[in-house]
């Protein structure tokens, strides 16, 4: 469901930036979810046919599972910058719907910046973890020995992005709450 | 102020942050990281972030979840909403109120290869509505069976609120999922009877449409066989043990990109609308499962869930009064909370409880009972007032309806889902005999 055009959103440089910033690299961790998809896919055609006399060569793509949760979880973080710029993380929205416009944006400042408090910290322990696992003993995955701190490279990369984002909605709804209020959704 | 006393006050904080519309994740992690620093103190509480936010989002149990909804994206995509709302009309089109029984049926099928309410009811409204008002229906009738319609999208399997509850209390999805069939199928009969006994009061609301003859429907129901294929590989594969849920979600998601692609026309923007959509979804639910997480993690520190449990299970209530009075809070979160956040912020309590208490049936059979009966109640809520998702969304796009014409036209479906839900209390063997039959 797209909701809001990208004008909607976001009318100064800065915002225009960084919906481009959260977009792009939303859709670069979706094509890295749909290209876990395909390899599922070959993974689960490759084990089935592997019991066939021609087909015995194939068999599932070695450390499929790790591949999956390692992908997923870089794809997940690099959706939130995205899901921040376009408000589309739910609220209650019941007790305050009778306010003003102006009103809700001051609400959405507030839970903004709790946002931004979290991603911030979210960061910086991930860049701890990352830290964590550097050197030559570091943690990696069970079959492939692929090293977790690329995931969690990635993850910090995000994070910090999704930061600037919540900053930059703090500083919005300040400005819809001073100005014309909060459009509807 | 340590244990129970400070795990109730999380809650009564979170419920405070709630209503100042602050998000739902958002407060979850306020709230859960508050009291773990004040129960731990600064550097316990900084390595539970560290260790728990990276390992919430790596999970392969959880990793189910983007992929259904990346198939939920292709699916409304797909273009066979037009393909199932015919399949559904040619046998119902020429009855009283044919045509909006045509749109639930039609919401089924559409269920069938998507997890989510929302996407349903607004998918196949793009398709019933015009019809709908083509043959003069009500804009209360309309609205208001496609609002419920949609709520089959997420009861009938796959569905992503019913594989969070599965993950959440360690059941076996496949079985979760042939639970929630023969409920799934009695909700949709019970919103085409809703509609019968509707237009037989307000005949003017529902008039008939056209009758087919037996080569239409054939023909019909002979075009949906892709959404047909896509369900059994799906569900079937998962169920026989072929694939684990997360590769069965992969494989529905590829087939119904391929299905978009080849039938409903989708080219390189629409596979990137299909990808932007698919963040926007994964990265809501996930920041609330990372909240939830965080929560639920200082919650049991506290002990609240294992006393509240040991409360109620000696305290002699009768377990039909306490399960009344569970689906009765549910009732209420759902007016004013998404059924997902609902289903994560209160299983932690509710499920140690459920499970203290004695049904008469096995401890798994308890779970997976429980768990239909919560999914349908929270779903519930997507269209009660006075925020109803569903009607919302469908009440935006018949844009000439009063949204209290539209609340009014959910009363209907709204008793037909208080039947089902006290004949699947009182036979339990309607959501388990399938199960037990296939296990």
């Amino acid at each position: 469901m797209a909701r809001q055009p990208p004008g909607a959103v976001s009318v100064d440089p800065i915002g225009k930036a960084l919906y481009r910033a959260s977009a792009g690299v939303a859709v670069l961790g979706g094509f890295l979810l749909a290209a876990i998809m395909v390899m599922v896919v070959v993974s689960i055609v490759g084990r089935n046919l592997a019991g066939i006399a021609l087909f015995g060569w194939l068999g599932p793509v070695p450390g499929d599972f790790e591949l999956v949760e390692l992908g997923v979880a870089i794809a997940l973080f690099s959706f939130l910058p995205y899901c921040q710029i376009v408000r589309g993380n739910v609220a209650v929205d019941f007790f305050v719907a009778k306010a003003s416009g102006r009103t809700r944006a001051w609400f959405a400042a507030a839970g903004n910046l709790l946002y931004t408090i979290i991603a911030a910290l979210l960061a910086w322990q991930l860049f701890n973890g990352y830290l964590d696992r550097l050197g030559p003993y570091g943690e990696t995955t069970w079959i492939l020995g692929l090293p977790t701190k690329w995931g969690y490279l990635c993850a910090v990369v995000a994070t910090a992005l999704l930061t600037v984002v919540c900053a930059y909605t703090v500083v919005r709804s300040i400005a819809e709450a001073r100005g014309e209020g909060e459009p509807a959704r | 102020m340590i244990g129970p006393e400070l795990g109730a006050f999380a809650f009564v904080a979170l419920l405070a942050l709630l209503a100042l519309r602050i998000p739902i994740g958002v407060s979850m992690i306020t709230v859960g990281l508050g009291a773990y620093l004040m129960m731990r103190g600064v550097s316990p509480t900084l390595a539970y972030v560290k260790n728990t936010s990276f390992s919430a989002f790596a999970d392969y149990g959880l990793s189910v979840v983007p992929l259904f909804l990346l198939m939920g994206q292709f699916a409304t995509r797909a273009g066979m909403s037009k393909a199932l709302f015919n399949a559904a009309n040619v046998f119902l089109g020429h009855r009283r109120g044919g045509v909006a029984m045509a749109s639930v049926g039609a919401c089924a099928g559409f269920g069938a290869i998507c997890g989510s309410s929302l996407a349903t009811a607004a998918t196949m409204a793009q398709v019933a509505l015009p019809e709908m008002r083509r043959f003069g229906y009500s804009g209360a009738l309309s609205t208001g069976s496609l609002a419920a319609g949609g709520t089959l999208g997420i009861l009938i399997p796959p569905s992503v609120v019913l594989v969070i509850y599965a993950i959440l209390t360690e059941q076996n999805i496949a079985k979760m999922f042939v639970a929630a069939l023969l409920p799934g199928f009695l909700a949709a009969l019970g919103y085409v009877l809703a509609i019968a006994v509707y237009v037989r009061f307000r005949p003017d609301a529902g008039p008939t449409g056209e009758r087919a003859g037996a080569t239409a429907r054939r023909k019909a129901v002979a075009e949906t066989w892709p959404v047909v294929a896509i369900f059994l590989l799906v569900i079937g594969g998962i169920y026989a043990g072929w694939f684990t849920p997360t590769e069965g979600a992969a494989v529905g998601a590829f087939s119904t990109l391929l299905l978009a692609i080849l039938h409903g026309g989708m080219r390189w923007q629409g596979f990137v609308d299909s990808l932007k959509g698919t963040a926007e979804a994964s990265a809501m639910i996930f920041l609330i499962i990372l909240g939830a997480k965080l929560f639920n993690g200082m919650l049991a520190l506290t002990q609240l869930p294992q006393s509240a449990a040991l409360f109620i299970g000696d305290s002699g209530l009768a377990p039909m009064a306490v399960l009344a009075v569970m689906l009765l809070i549910y009732l209420l979160l759902g007016c004013v909370m998404d059924s997902l956040s609902m289903i994560l912020l209160t299983i932690p309590i509710f499920f140690p409880i459920v499970m203290a208490l004695d049904f008469g049936m096995t401890p798994e059979e308890t779970a997976i009972w429980f768990g239909i009966l919560a999914l349908i109640v929270v779903e519930v809520g997507l269209i009660t007032p006075p925020v109803g998702m569903n009607v919302f969304i469908i009440n935006s796009l018949a844009r000439d309806v009063p949204m209290l014409d539209s609340f009014r036209g959910v009363l209907p479906f709204l008793l037909s889902d208080a039947v089902r839900v006290i004949i699947l209390i009182a036979f339990p063997i309607i959501t388990l005999g399938l199960v037990n039959l296939l296990w």
